[in-house]
């Protein structure tokens, strides 16, 4: 049987981040479609007590079996040197035939890194696309990774079952399509292979937001459908580049724009572009959002949104 | 200190960014090469001492690992302190390059590089990572991914000589084991086509993935 494995990453508390239940809930879906076990990899440092609650936590969100590094590795970058023996090893134990990675610093320093050391084919920011057809030559297959290159044009896609090595991705996300699991989980606790010790993390310092969490992010100042589309594209490579963010939806709001449009473009799922109207800015209905405009001296705002209408113009 | 720039032939706002970096470091010799199918766009572009382009055709439907292999090559001829590159100078925007030269030569590897400060032995480097910001202390010899940044620049105009190499030069061969199949891998040049909806719960209907 092939096996996932699903790289958790965890924040405040030990508890694994957003982005890495929605890498949960992908290979979950993707491990029905093959009959395939997920492994999550919890690398990072955690303490006894929360172990408990942290396997149920991930199977229920679709881990068959939890492996949990005890004691845990330090979180310094770069993050390669301490986590990258333990990936190798873990890759010679277990085979997988994909290893996903939530997008994040580990999808960053770690995922790229990996795929390189074990000669495996690499795809980051991917969604999954399950039984699907490939065009031109109309193949079927049972599980494409697809990604939109930042200038929109490229689509790039993976055939994971046909691919003859390993494939590491990192993976975007969908709330919509949060696999539940159950919560029968095996956890097994393993020690980490040496690290090479040279690495040293002198301090940290917050950003000034985290919008991990996010679900919309807006963009304005564009002036047509197909410059939005690009402004879109590229501000979340950007972001999910620099691990800022793991939206559901992405919403490109103009106000300059010329006509009432919107796209749907499969980068992380979908899309969208529409124009506000008036002088009041149109923000999605009940939804967290992000204002961020062009504009060089430009600084993003977290905005909570007013439950108002939005209003299209039939095209 | 010896400086290498690995730059991918379009050199983007990253690859700037690093170029950027490594005419800011004092007294730093920066030799920059560039790998891909054409030569780098931007002529003089990085202040180098020396140029270096490793042109083949092959590399344009090769694995990026071949482009990889190749830089290391080069970086193992020079043998810099430092190796900076765009986050993602593989041109197909994989970000695989910077992290495969490092795997290849098993240098230490961070990415998300947004300043560098070289000391004696090791540099200090600016890491911008998800929700912090983190100083780091890498030691020699090392590969650095930067990340873009606006106010990247152009430079001066370099003054030392430019030659180009090609994949034969380096003892490398693009048909061995860096091929990589269409069997699995595919890359078309077309964007999704867009879909039109009229009213805002069709609109959200679509975002969740209804048909409008």
């Amino acid at each position: 049987m092939a096996n996932l494995a699903v790289y958790i990453e965890t924040g405040d508390g030990g508890k694994p981040t957003q982005a890495s239940i929605r890498a949960l809930a992908q290979a979950r879906r993707v491990s029905e479609a093959l009959g395939a076990s997920v492994y999550a990899l919890v690398p990072s440092a955690t303490e006894a007590a929360d172990v408990e609650g942290l396997s149920v936590r991930l199977g229920a969100c679709g881990a068959d079996r939890v492996l949990i590094c005890s004691p845990g590795l330090p979180g310094a970058v770069p993050l390669y040197d301490a986590a990258g023996p333990l990936l190798e090893a873990l890759v010679k134990m277990l085979r997988p035939r994909l290893f996903v990675f939530p997008i994040g610093d580990a999808a960053v320093q770690l995922a790229p890194m990996l795929a390189a050391r074990v000669l495996a084919e690499f795809l980051p920011n991917a969604c999954v696309d399950t039984a699907a057809t490939q065009p031109p030559d109309g193949e079927a297959s049972a599980l494409w990774l697809r990604r939109l290159h930042a200038d929109g044009r490229w689509q790039q896609s993976l055939d994971v079952l046909a691919a003859d090595r390993m494939v590491v991705c990192s993976l975007v996300g969908d709330l919509s399509q949060q696999a539940p699991g159950g919560s029968d989980v095996e956890v097994d606790t393993f020690s980490s292979p040496p690290s090479r010790p040279t690495a040293v993390q002198t301090r940290s310092q917050p950003r000034g937001f985290d919008v991990t969490d996010l679900e919309c992010l807006i963009i304005d100042d564009v002036t047509d459908v197909t410059e939005a589309a690009e402004a879109v594209i590229t501000s979340a490579e950007a972001l999910r580049l620099w691990g800022l963010l793991c939206p559901s939806r992405l919403v490109l709001m103009g106000s300059q724009l010329s006509e009432m449009a919107w796209v749907l473009l499969p980068l992380n799922g979908r899309v969208g572009v529409c124009q506000r109207s008036g002088n009041k800015p149109r923000t999605p209905p009940g939804a967290h959002v992000v204002w961020k405009t062009n504009a060089p001296d430009a600084s993003a705002q977290l905005w909570q949104a007013r439950p108002v209408r939005m209003g299209f113009k039939a095209s | 200190m010896k400086i290498l720039l690995c730059l991918e032939p379009e050199a983007g706002r990253a690859s700037q960014t690093a170029a950027r970096l490594a005419r800011g470091v004092a007294g730093a010799q920066i030799v920059w090469i560039s790998v891909g199918a054409q030569p780098c766009r931007l002529s003089a572009f990085a202040g180098a001492h020396e140029q270096i382009d490793v042109v083949d055709p092959a590399l344009s439907t090769a694995h990026p690992m071949l482009a990889a292999v190749a830089a290391a090559t080069l970086v193992r001829r020079e043998a810099p302190d430092l190796v900076l590159t765009g986050v993602r100078s593989d041109g197909r925007g994989l970000g695989l390059f910077p992290a495969a030269v490092a795997a290849t030569l098993n240098w230490h590897f961070v990415a998300q590089v947004a300043d560098i400060a070289p000391a004696a032995t090791l540099a200090e480097v600016l890491v911008e990572a998800a929700s912090s910001r983190a100083e780091v202390k890498v030691p020699y010899p090392a590969v650095l991914a930067c990340v873009p940044q606006a106010d990247a620049g152009g430079g001066a105009p370099g003054d030392g000589p430019r030659k180009q190499l090609t994949l034969a030069d380096l003892e490398l061969d693009s048909k061995g084991a860096w091929r990589r199949s269409t069997d699995w891998f595919t890359e078309r040049v077309q964007a999704p086509k867009p879909t039109m909806v009229r009213s805002p719960a069709a609109f959200w209907a679509a975002m969740d993935g209804k048909k409008p």
